[in-house]
């Protein structure tokens, strides 16, 4: 760092330069060669001797040559000054450029030791280890960026479990069709058993033509890598950009590595993923359903503590599968993952059939319906289907077992049922093809990008594009709900209410002229019977709601009418996003790269001195405040002094901060702003107002909050403010929700 | 393979007097127990890296097994061995040939032999462009005549290593005269 000058040799005799071997701004390491001279006999100009090579000692960039050819230089003139390395890019505590230990040149320099480096971010994905400063970074991520939009590409990130594979340990049968069995760690370690989404190598191909692809999952490195292998045999689709456990900053969250990967922001990228949480919100995220292949196994590789409770749904699908096995006896246990899905659609007949009865369905139809019945299963709902029911169907369920194997658009399956007819049970009949829905999405995605960048001139950030995309859906739809909205809650607190509306549908409290759709949980509602009356408006049950959102995509509204029999949950499958989190934290994402990168980073100088001087003052008050009992005027003063500084610093770095963390609450947010609104009214009026200290203020200091502060009472809260707190807690109550539902339903 | 001759062109390899203790099982005492000694030293020493050394490539002659001390209360025994081994151990400044493994755009990834090495972009001639189209991803000069990609053999120069317990890191360099690709 700094400049070095390079001086022509003391002790020496004077030398004339023969001819430069750099020029300017070139950088040079040590041992090049900087220049050949002759040295020559003091007095004269003569040069004799033999040619020499002055040879650079330092590292750096050459900023000024100060002697020209022919010049004699005498000992101890500086001839040139150098630009030192400021270290742009680090790996394992080893400048790059210059291959200088920074672990040792930091030592000695107690302060420095932090500065001498500014690279911090770790631009490739599989080698944390190497960093780069954020200048660079950004240069190289608008590099990245230019050539996406040249190749009419978007940078996608897809996520491996439950997304596009799905793994298991536990044992399963080796004859399963597209399922890979490896070893991580040598020979004795547990066996892994991967299953591709049906489609997956398609939807792969085909999206790596508008797509670059990402790799970005919680599984460790190896396990991403294997598996990375197995779908890009020949690594054409990911190359090395595959993010994994080992490379994630936060062990709960991969939005972290979001501004390293892509420094100049993340407008062209769009995430798929069958989490909404470790994203945080993030806009650009498409949320995608569960690949559920392997019986009781979740997500191998969830982040921990944030496992989904896939326990809940298990003992369902065994009563379902017991059910099945007495029915078939001869089956083995060797079925149970095929036994699962056939009971998908066993189930499922019931309302197909009545559909058959109605119209004649098309194919793809038919495959739709299969696919929802997963979400039947999950949903828990079928817990109350008795089992006279399940026997009704189960002879009608043999020949149309049959039928939707046909039906379905897996010609492997069929092969493989050719091939050997005994065991095409074992094989699968996984009817999973949400992929060609996804693919689908992405296209239109991706095509909406760059329209949009051909129409308005400007390119739009994926995260606006995408919520946009997702709100033509089910425009023009005029939705009223009956029943599925508890009476407690408010239409536009619900998340049956987020989702139609993320979806561009129209929800109104009542029936009225516009009404297109009345989604009921069961029929005899007064809704119902109005709705009934009037042709204009089709009755469906919540299922049909839950499938648009799942597909992105106007379905079929025959397919899900409303019977006494199918009852659908009330609450959206929880990989329905309700992108509303999404646009309220859209304003809190910061431009500036360096505010995310690190939240100290975030800070200015003048900040951070601010800082110090209130704990140096802090530290003068203790002191002060003990001996100072008699002028309680001088300390009161002191004190409201420096609250009021104190609340000055915090509305002076708070939108930085804010910025900083984008998960950071809304109502935080609104506290601030309430805070400085504060901080003006009392630096107005002197008199010193500590006693009314509202609750946010007491809660900034730490304090207690009273016990009567209710965050939850809506009667008297304003819409909006409950709304935020709607969103923030979202999540706890969706589940408490759930959890109160289920116990109600299963009564 | 001449070693000494190979030694001395090449600084990095060298042969040296080395030490190391064999801990032996009571099961192995018997005729041929000398050879046992020699085989474990062979699988412990071969392959691995000390910071001092650097990697032990391999042991060329064992000069002697000391006395065997037995381990009270264990029945195990240790044998002191003083061996010759060639070390390669890398230095800053040195030419060395390597195998390029990854491409990326901050740069590329090269292994000679145990060692792997980085070289930044900026160590990177100027006219190497970083091409991400191709596949595999590849530098790239400007007339096209140079490409440098994933199992191509380079001529790098060290310009600082990182020696650790368990390995050996060097960052490498393109910038000099006659380094780059090397044409077979």
């Amino acid at each position: 760092m700094g400049t070095i000058e390079i001086t022509f040799p003391f002790g020496g005799q004077p030398g004339k330069i023969l001819k430069w071997r750099v020029r300017m701004d070139t950088m040079i390491s040590a041992g090049r060669v900087l220049f050949l001279y002759q040295n020559v006999i003091p007095g004269t100009e003569d040069s004799k001797g033999p040619e020499k090579k002055y040879r650079a000692t330092r590292f750096g960039r050459i900023t000024k040559i100060l002697a020209k050819e022919g010049d004699i230089i005498q000992p101890g003139q500086v001839i040139m000054i150098l630009e030192g390395c400021k270290h742009p890019t680090v790996m394992k505590d080893l400048c790059a450029e210059c291959g200088v230990d920074l672990r040792v040149e930091g030592i000695g320099k107690e302060n420095e030791s932090t500065k001498i480096s500014q690279a911090s971010v770790p631009m490739v994905h599989s080698v944390p280890e190497l960093k780069v400063c954020p200048e660079l970074a950004e240069k190289i991520g608008k590099e990245d960026e230019q050539r996406l939009l040249s190749d009419r590409k978007l940078a996608l990130l897809v996520d491996l479990d439950q997304t596009i594979v799905h793994t298991t340990n536990d044992n399963v049968p080796p004859n399963m069709k597209d399922v890979y069995h490896y070893q991580l760690y040598g020979p004795n370690s547990p066996w892994y058993h991967t299953r591709l989404r049906p489609n997956t190598r398609h939807f792969l191909s085909e999206m790596s033509r508008l797509y670059e692809l990402h790799i970005c999952t919680f599984g460790a490195r190896n396990y991403a890598h294997t598996v990375a292998a197995l779908l890009d045999i020949d690594g054409t689709l990911f190359s090395h950009r595959i993010l994994s456990r080992d490379e994630c900053f936060d062990p709960a969250s991969k939005t972290a590595n979001l501004k390293a990967l892509f420094p100049c922001g993340d407008d062209l990228v769009c995430i798929i993923d069958d989490r909404e949480d470790v994203w945080q919100g993030c806009g650009n995220l498409v949320q995608v359903k569960p690949y559920h292949f392997f019986r009781h196994t979740g997500d191998i590789h969830a982040p921990p503590g944030l496992e989904k409770n896939d326990i809940s749904v298990l003992p369902d699908l065994q009563n379902i599968n017991e059910v099945c096995n007495d029915e078939n006896p001869s089956e083995s246990d060797k079925n149970d993952a095929s036994e699962l899905l056939n009971e998908g659609n066993k189930i499922d007949n019931n309302p197909e059939k009545e559909i058959k009865d109605k119209d004649n369905e098309s194919e793809h139809e038919l495959v739709e319906k299969n696919e929802n019945t997963k979400d039947d299963i999950k949903n828990n709902d079928n817990l109350n289907l008795d089992s006279n029911n399940e026997n009704k169907h189960e002879d009608k369920a043999s020949e149309r077992g049959n039928e939707n194997l046909t039906l379905s658009e897996s010609i492997q399956d069929i092969k493989i049922a050719n091939k050997n007819p005994d065991e095409n049970n074992i094989i699968d009949e996984d009817d999973d093809d949400y992929l060609l829905y996804l693919e689908d999405i992405l296209r239109r995605i991706h095509t909406k990008f760059y329209a949009t960048i051909e129409k308005e001139g400007g390119r739009k950030s994926l995260r606006d594009i995408i919520p946009r995309v997702r709100a033509q859906v089910l425009k023009e739809v005029y939705l009223t709900f009956s029943g599925l909205i508890p009476t407690h809650q408010k239409l536009h607190q619900s998340r049956a209410y987020k989702v139609a509306r993320a979806f561009g549908a129209e929800v109104a409290q009542d029936l009225s002229d516009k009404t297109t759709h009345l989604v009921a949980i069961r029929p005899g509602t007064a809704k119902a019977n109005a709705a009934k009356k009037n042709p204009n408006i089709k009755i469906v049950n919540p299922d049909w709601l839950w499938t648009c959102a799942e597909r992105w995509e106007h379905v079929d509204e025959r397919l899900f009418p409303l019977t006494a029999k199918a009852r659908a949950s009330r609450i959206p499958p929880p990989h329905c996003s309700s992108p509303e989190r999404i646009e309220e934290l859209e304003n809190n994402i910061g431009d500036s790269f360096a505010n995310s990168i690190n939240p100290l980073m975030s800070f200015t100088p003048e900040e951070i001195e601010i800082m110090d001087k209130e704990v140096e003052e802090d530290m003068d008050d203790q002191e002060l405040d003990a001996p100072v009992f008699d002028t309680e005027d001088i300390n009161d003063d002191e004190e409201h002094d420096k609250k009021t500084r104190h609340r000055d610093s915090d509305s002076d770095d708070s939108p930085k901060r804010d910025r900083s963390n984008a998960n950071e609450p809304i109502r935080k947010k609104k506290k601030l702003s309430n805070d400085s609104s504060d901080d003006t009214s009392s630096e107005n009026d002197d008199t010193p107002d500590d006693d009314d200290d509202d609750p946010v203020t007491r809660f900034r200091r730490g304090e207690n909050l009273p016990d009567d502060l209710d965050f939850g009472d809506n009667s008297q809260d304003s819409v909006e403010d409950l709304e935020i707190m709607d969103n923030e807690d979202e999540r706890e109550w969706n589940e408490m929700g759930a959890a109160l539902e289920r116990e109600f339903l299963s009564e | 393979m001449n070693v000494s001759a190979t030694c001395s062109r090449k600084r990095n390899l060298s042969k040296i007097s080395l030490e190391h203790e064999i801990l032996l099982h009571p099961r192995y005492f018997g005729p041929q127990l000398l050879d046992t000694v020699k085989q474990k030293l062979y699988t412990e020493v071969e392959g691995t890296c000390t910071g001092k050394y650097g990697f032990v490539v391999a042991v060329t002659t064992i000069d002697n097994i000391g006395a065997g001390i037995i381990q009270p209360g264990q029945g195990f025994v240790v044998y002191p061995v003083k061996y010759k081994a060639i070390v390669f151990r890398p230095f800053k400044g040195e030419v060395l040939d390597a195998i390029v493994t990854q491409v990326n755009k901050v740069g590329m990834f090269a292994e000679i032999g145990p060692l792997s090495c980085f070289i930044s972009h900026h160590s990177i001639p100027a006219d190497m462009q970083f091409c991400p189209n191709i596949n595999p991803p590849c530098y790239k000069s400007k007339e096209e005549d140079v490409i440098i990609q994933p199992d191509d053999e380079i001529r790098l120069k060290i310009v600082g290593t990182r020696v650790d317990a368990t390995g050996i890191f060097a960052i490498g360099t393109l910038m000099d005269d006659y380094l780059g690709l090397v044409c077979n």
